[in-house]
């Protein structure tokens, strides 16, 4: 599955126009993160367990985007975008989306 | 007996989650099936993320077209969702909020392109917002947006 | 490049088509068992709120100690202001610190550490031990005791407990553990009423090994008083038997919290036989 934020593959033809997929997840951290974190927030610096817990999250709605695609048959998809949106207090929606298609080989 | 009068905070509380399990399954699984029936209705029209129009054909017109839903949790998955934020991890019983929240909002955009006589969607966009945010009291609620450009063929 | 692609593909004659396909349902939800998670993760939930406030009990009781006896004495001195409302008959109060004085010089008090009793009008059979050495005795409890022994057994019981400052440590925990609870759950509210309401005074419960610390404490002291331990099962016969009988209102507050009686009066019968104490012998009559 090539995965691409661009409008086209490279060297590679668009065979056939798929449609819109997306991958999404809702996160949440927990309390013994969100106590490290409050402490770190009197000295700043980067948030190490919130980075990796948004990190994985959006490697998890990047999974779920190439399952739809490849569901519907499709070997490539174009335009991705990502998308990070709060739910609750303390729980994240990740979001992935592109245009699924497929490439004609070579 | 004295003691549900003395404790009928925590009563109210039951009865609350009982009610948001038993109404909250019920209205996703009828919104799920109005969803499934009218992406069969809308399946004419095509929405693409990419941003290019096919190649060597004239259009007559090309308009943006926008849909979006707000759909709040029930009281039994907010209950469920904040006993999830004390161990960490995915989040369930938001993700088909979320999701329920995404579809009716494409629907609505290829509702609103099927109006404008279009069968045609580029360059469409998803983003999730929270409503209410703050108060702790307030109700949960997420609003989906769809948006994109609907052209027509001429 | 896009347009050099559509180009040549253009003049090639191929055009992509456009077509959408529906994926299928259930990729970007996770699983559907609610009842499930809801069992799992209140579980989890309440099993860590107890460990978090079993913890904060244990720090309490570790830390209270620490507080000087000095600084317990006014809240103490405040505590029983309410009971000290209603004074017991004045000479029978005065022949209850006479021996409470007597226990106390055998009990081996530290020097700061100061003992009064409060003889005070109530209908539960009850004597307890609050903070800052202050122990309350109802006037109920010497109505139904046979002896002096036995009231000596409860009186030095309960100095015991002053002692090995037993209470500050539940309430230094208890304190600990309401106000971590308000801050965790808020002070209003269901979770609130039931962490915050672990009371006070009479309703503080002590460990099964506190009262038994206290327990063997108070035979020795008896021992000390009167050469025998005889009498030091009434108090637990009273409450075992007559004490619940009498009506809702004599509810032996004083048993409540402790461990079973008849294997208490077994455990002192032998700490008796193994040291070699008398548990015959004359017992003195309750003076007034």
């Amino acid at each position: 599955m090539i995965l691409t934020n661009l409008e086209i593959v490279p060297g590679r033809r668009v065979e056939k126009h798929l449609g819109l997929v997306h991958g999404s997840t809702v996160q949440a951290k927990h309390l013994g993160r969100d106590l490290m974190a409050s402490l770190k927030n009197i000295v700043g610096g980067e948030l190490k367990g919130y980075t990796e817990l948004l990190e994985d999250a959006r490697a998890e709605a990047v999974e779920r985007m190439k399952a739809e695609a490849g569901a519907i048959g499709a070997n490539a998809v174009v335009n991705i975008r990502f998308s990070t949106a709060s739910i609750t207090a303390g729980a994240a929606e990740l979001l992935a989306y592109g245009s699924a298609v497929i490439l004609a080989e070579g | 007996m004295s003691y549900i009068v003395d404790y009928y905070e925590f009563w109210i509380f039951v009865w609350l989650v009982l009610t948001g399990y038993v109404a909250g399954t019920y209205n996703e699984r009828r919104h799920y099936r109005s969803i499934r029936r009218r992406e069969k209705e809308l399946k004419d029209v095509l929405a693409f993320a990419v941003r290019t129009l096919p190649a060597g054909r004239p259009y007559e017109s090309a308009r943006l077209v926008t849909g979006s839903a707000v759909i709040s949790v029930d009281y039994f998955k907010s209950i469920l969702a904040a006993l999830r934020k004390v161990i960490g991890g995915r989040v369930d019983a938001y993700e088909s909020l979320v999701e329920r929240a995404r579809r009716e909002a494409i629907l609505r955009m290829k509702a609103h392109a099927a109006e404008e006589g279009a069968d045609m969607i580029f360059n469409v966009k998803l983003e999730t917002t929270r409503v209410f945010q703050g108060e702790r009291s307030a109700a949960q609620s997420v609003e989906s947006l769809a948006y994109g450009t609907a052209v027509k063929s001429a | 490049m896009g347009v050099e692609t559509e180009r040549r593909s253009l003049k090639k004659g191929v055009f992509p088509t456009y077509e959408n396909r529906q994926p299928p349902e259930g990729i970007n939800r996770g699983r559907d068992r609610p009842l499930r998670d809801m069992a799992v993760l209140g579980g989890a939930t309440l099993a860590l709120i107890a460990a978090v406030l079993i913890g904060v009990y244990q720090f309490g009781n570790l830390l209270a100690p620490l507080v000087p006896f000095a600084w317990e004495k006014p809240l103490g001195d405040g505590m029983v202001k309410q009971w000290a409302k209603s004074p017991g008959n004045a000479e029978t109060g005065q022949y209850l610190r006479t021996l409470t004085n007597r226990l106390a010089a055998v009990m081996d008090l530290p020097d700061s550490m100061t003992i009064t009793v409060h003889y005070v009008h109530g209908e539960t059979v009850n004597a307890f031990a609050t903070l800052g050495g202050n122990v309350v005795v109802f006037d109920a409890l010497l109505n139904k005791l046979p002896s002096e022994n036995g009231l000596a057994m409860v009186l030095a019981h309960e100095i015991a407990h002053v002692k090995y400052r037993h209470v500050v440590r539940a309430m230094g925990g208890g304190i600990l553990v309401s106000l971590v609870s308000s801050a965790l759950f808020g002070d209003t509210g269901f979770a609130g009423s039931l962490a915050g309401g672990g009371g006070m005074l009479t309703a503080l419960h002590l460990s099964r090994e506190k009262e038994e610390q206290a327990d063997s404490e108070a035979l020795a002291a008896l021992m000390a008083v009167y050469g025998h331990v005889n009498g030091f099962d009434e108090i637990f016969r009273l409450l075992g038997d007559g004490g619940g009988k009498s009506g809702a209102r004599s509810v032996p507050v004083f048993l409540s919290s402790h461990p079973l009686t008849g294997p208490r009066i077994r455990r002192l019968q032998r700490i008796a036989r193994d040291r070699g104490w008398p548990v015959d012998g004359e017992v003195t009559p309750l003076d007034p």
